[in-house]
Parts: C-alpha cells; structure tokens; sequence
C-alpha cells in the first residue's frame, strides 16, 4: 500500500529531514512511526501525502509513484487518504456536522451523501449527540474525535496521524487508541507518528524507529526502546 | 454540481461582508478608473466628430450652393485641379448632398434644431482639398482666389479650426489615458489585496481544503467570483457616473449658440451605451483575473 525506496528529504541547502529511508507497509496494517522531535516522522507523513517532495528516492501509494503525480492530480491522491493532527485543525467558526460535512462537500459530494454520512461517521466515533456544538465547546479528547471522524468519512484507504494523542491526556490518548484500532480493523492502513511510550508498549504493532532522519530499527509488535 | 455552485455563491458572500472596508475601497478605485476610461472614449469620440470633416488631411474645405448646376460644379472642379503643383488632384475629393448630410449627422449630433433645417435637398455640397504644399500662406491665398468664383458659398481652412483642436484632443487623449491606466492598475491591486486578506483569514480552511482533496480551481473560484463582483459593481458605479456626466454634457452643449462647432462634441447615445457595456466587461474580467493570480499565488499558506 505505502512504499518508500530510499527516500531523501532536505530542506533548504543542508538540512537533511530524512536520510535515504526504505520501508513497505502493507494493505490493512498498523505502523508506528517513532522518535524523538526532529527525527522525522512529521516530514514521512508529508511525503506520504505529497505535501513534500523527496530530493531522492520515490513514494509509491497504492502501487502509483506519486512523485511523478502531476499537481492537478494530487488533490484525488488525498481523497483517498485520511489525516489527522495533533492540534486537530479543526474550523472553530463550524459545528461538529459542519467540519466533518465540510471533508465531503469540498469534494463535491452530494447533499444526500452528505446527509448519510456524516451521522455515521460521527456515531462511529462516539459524537453522535454533539452535531451542533462548536468545537470550543469540547473537550480536547472530543475535537479529535471530530478530526478523526473528518479524516475518516469518505472512508480513505489509507489514515495518516501526526501525534494524535500528544495534547491529550493518557486516558484520553487510550480512547483515540481504540477508536484507531477499530478503524484499521475496519481494513484502512493506519500510519500514526508518535513519541508516546505507554501508547507504543500497550498496542504492540509494528514499530519503524527513527534517529535524525535516519531509519534504525524496524520490528513487527515492537515496543518504544 | 448544483451543491458547488451554491457553495461557491456562498462563501463569496460570507468573504464579501467579512472585509467590507477593504471591498468598499477595491470597489470605489475600480469605478473612478473605468469612469475615466469611459470618458476617455466619450472626449475621444467628441472631437472626432469635430474632426470628421478633416480626416485625411484635408486642410481646405470648398463649400458649393446647393442649387449649383453640374457645370457650374465642373468650373469649379476645373479651376482647382488647374494647379496640380499646389494640389494632390488624387486626393481631391467631391462629397454630393448624400454624401455631406450623412457627414452632417455626424457633426450636428448634439444640434437636432439645426440638423432638422438640413435635408439633401438644401444642404451644400463640398470639394476635400488636400495640398502638397506646406506654404500656408499659398493655401490661404488659392483659399480667396476660390470664394470668388460663382456658387462658391465658402472656402473653410483647417488652420483656422483643426489646429487648435486637433493639439487640445492629442493632450486630452493622452492625459486620461495615462490617468485610467493608472487608477485600472491601482484598482486591480487593491482587489488583489483584498483577496489576499480574505485568502490569508481563510488560510486555516484552505489548508483543510487541500488536505481532504479540493481542487485547486475548487478554492479559487469563490475569491475569482469575489474579485469578479468588486470589478462588476465599480462598473456598474462608473456607468452611472457616465450616464450623469454625459447627461450634464449634452445639456450645457445645448445651451451654446447654435453653429459654434461645440455642439459636435455630442455624443450619440448608442455609443454611451456601447462604451457603457465595455466599462462593465472590463470591470468583470479585471477584477476576476486579478483574483485569479492572487488566489493562485497564494494558494499555498
């Protein structure tokens, strides 16, 4: 599903993000990208969805190199991604129904799509009696259910998660675990970047360590070293 | 497709309120330049009715009465193709009654008194003449040779009428032009500024946008709508002003003393209106084109 063939991101002249990195992910797995700030793990999720471009090396997504997607392209490449952030990127002047609405109507969907969907979605993530909050009006636990619940309701192949739960607490981080985990049961590879031991050692999937953009361990149900 | 277009329509009004200050200026900019520019073509257009008469560098007009006999009218012809060192013979041109009244409609446009008095019965025919001569003083006096030949009802010079006018139309003509082009380029950038800001306030929801998998013409077309609507709207301003101006024009021309030569500068409504629609369509395309590039640069906050 996801492959990187030695992949090299600088950014400006000398700043090497991400030194000569290979790894395959297959359809319907889980994968931790771990290590510390600055290693790397924000700068693969960006070359993932073509936020980024490699200096070296290509990025094969659903057996398509997306390097050589022309950028008129690129915008149907992420409709089959899902994304979530730690700071949720949620549009604060929008109710929960609206924001994750909005992920459909921008693509053109329907309203009776929309209006299908959208509960769902939201019912899935556990929101369901909060369509018409804002998102101010939740806790931090809840908005990123909204944000997942976005990332998730055009039901994308592949999910990509920037430290989802670093501005949560670890209860709350756990249940975000769950509602991840279900989400990959369901069939979608999960790609999720984080530095939080406890969520590491207790999910058990497969670990791709980082240490100054450079790949040093990859372990099937490994742990946080 | 019916659910993007209302988006779209939707999220151009919500930006439109949500900078309103700088709307308001993009607009009022937009307009005082396509007023200009409008004016530019109705000054242009005045003198050039003025100017009709002389196209071709005619400097000397020979008016015939218009109850000359054909030979009376081959004398006259005669005499004046007698100098062929004096006189370009294959630019000499003789304009019959239908001929100078369609020309008369031109000029007295804004003097319907003096044009209802005027048919092709009764109206003077004319002989265009077009010297080689640069001797002003040689024209002048082939000018009094000619008024005293029989029929002659006048001899007109260029150089009494065209020069003085012709100088003030090439200043005027160059002044507004530079002036419109100015205040178009000024008024563009103020649109551009605009939907900077509104693509700058928005750069949150652009980046979810384009992370779910917009279009990049699915993001633009709202703010290129925008830009089109400022553009539109200091049209719509400016033919108005046009109208008011044009309207104030044509009934200070009608207070002058009929036969001044003023009431040529009357321009006929059919071209108001013509100039009216190209104002609107200028408007429109600068202001969405200007957004476009604005909303392209600064697509990627």
């Amino acid at each position: 599903m996801i492959r990187l063939d030695n992949v090299t991101k600088v950014y400006g002249t000398d700043s090497v993000a991400v030194r000569d990195v290979s790894f395959d992910i297959g359809k319907g797995d889980f994968v931790f990208l771990v290590g510390p700030s600055g290693s790397g793990k924000s700068t693969l999720l960006r070359l993932m969805n073509r936020q980024e471009r490699p200096e070296r090396g290509d990025v094969w997504i659903a057996g398509r190199n997306i390097n050589e997607l022309s950028d008129s392209r690129v915008p149907f490449l992420r409709r089959g991604m899902g994304n979530v952030f730690q700071d949720y990127k949620l549009l604060s002047n929008k109710t929960v129904f609206e924001n994750v609405a909005f992920a459909l109507e921008v693509i053109g969907k329907p309203r009776h799509v929309i209006r299908q969907q959208v509960p769902a979605v939201l019912e899935l993530v556990g929101l369901e009696d909060k369509h018409d909050r804002l998102p101010d009006q939740l806790s931090g636990g809840e908005q990123q259910r909204v944000s997942i619940a976005r990332a998730f309701v055009n039901r994308p192949l592949i999910m990509l998660a920037d430290e989802p739960t670093g501005n949560l607490d670890p209860a709350t981080g756990e249940g975000i675990m769950q509602l991840l985990d279900s989400i990959n049961r369901s069939g979608t590879t999960v790609v999720m970047a984080t530095h939080d031991h406890r969520i590491v050692n207790m999910m058990r999937k497969r670990v791709i360590q980082l240490d100054r953009g450079v790949l040093v361990r990859d372990q099937e149900r490994g742990v946080y070293e | 497709m019916l659910s993007r277009i209302a988006y779209a329509f939707r999220e151009t009004w919500a930006s439109f309120r949500r900078n309103l200050t700088l709307t308001a200026a993009a607009i009022v900019t937009s307009a005082i330049s396509l007023l200009l520019v409008g004016a530019t073509f109705l000054i242009q257009r005045g003198f050039d009715n003025l100017l009709v008469r002389w196209k071709g560098d005619v400097q000397m007009i020979v008016f015939v009465a218009s109850d000359a006999a054909p030979e009376q009218i081959a004398y006259i012809e005669e005499i004046i193709k007698s100098q062929p060192a004096v006189i370009d013979l294959n630019n000499l041109k003789y304009l019959d009654k239908e001929a100078s009244f369609e020309e008369a409609k031109v000029i007295f446009t804004g003097d319907p008194t003096l044009l209802s008095l005027l048919t092709p019965e009764t109206i003077p025919t004319q002989f265009k003449v077009v010297p080689l001569t640069g001797d002003a003083a040689l024209v002048r006096s082939l000018a009094e040779q000619y008024r005293g030949l029989p029929k002659v009802e006048g001899v007109s010079l260029a150089e009494d009428e065209f020069q003085v006018i012709s100088t003030l139309s090439g200043f005027v003509r160059t002044v507004t032009i530079v002036m419109s082009v100015v205040l178009l380029g000024v008024a563009v950038a103020l649109i551009w500024n605009t939907i900077r800001t509104a693509m700058f306030a928005r750069r949150r929801e652009i980046e979810v946008m384009k992370l779910v998998g917009a279009t990049n013409w699915f993001i633009r077309i709202p703010f290129m709508l925008e830009g089109l609507l400022q553009g539109l709207i200091g049209g719509v301003a400016s033919c108005g002003g046009l109208w008011a101006l044009n309207r104030a024009w044509t009934s200070g021309v009608a207070g002058f003393k009929p036969g001044t030569g003023i009431s040529a500068l009357v321009v006929p409504g059919s071209y108001v209106n013509g100039v009216m629609v190209m104002l609107l369509v200028i408007g429109a395309l600068a202001g969405a084109i200007g957004s476009g590039i604005a909303a392209s640069r600064f697509l990627d906050v």
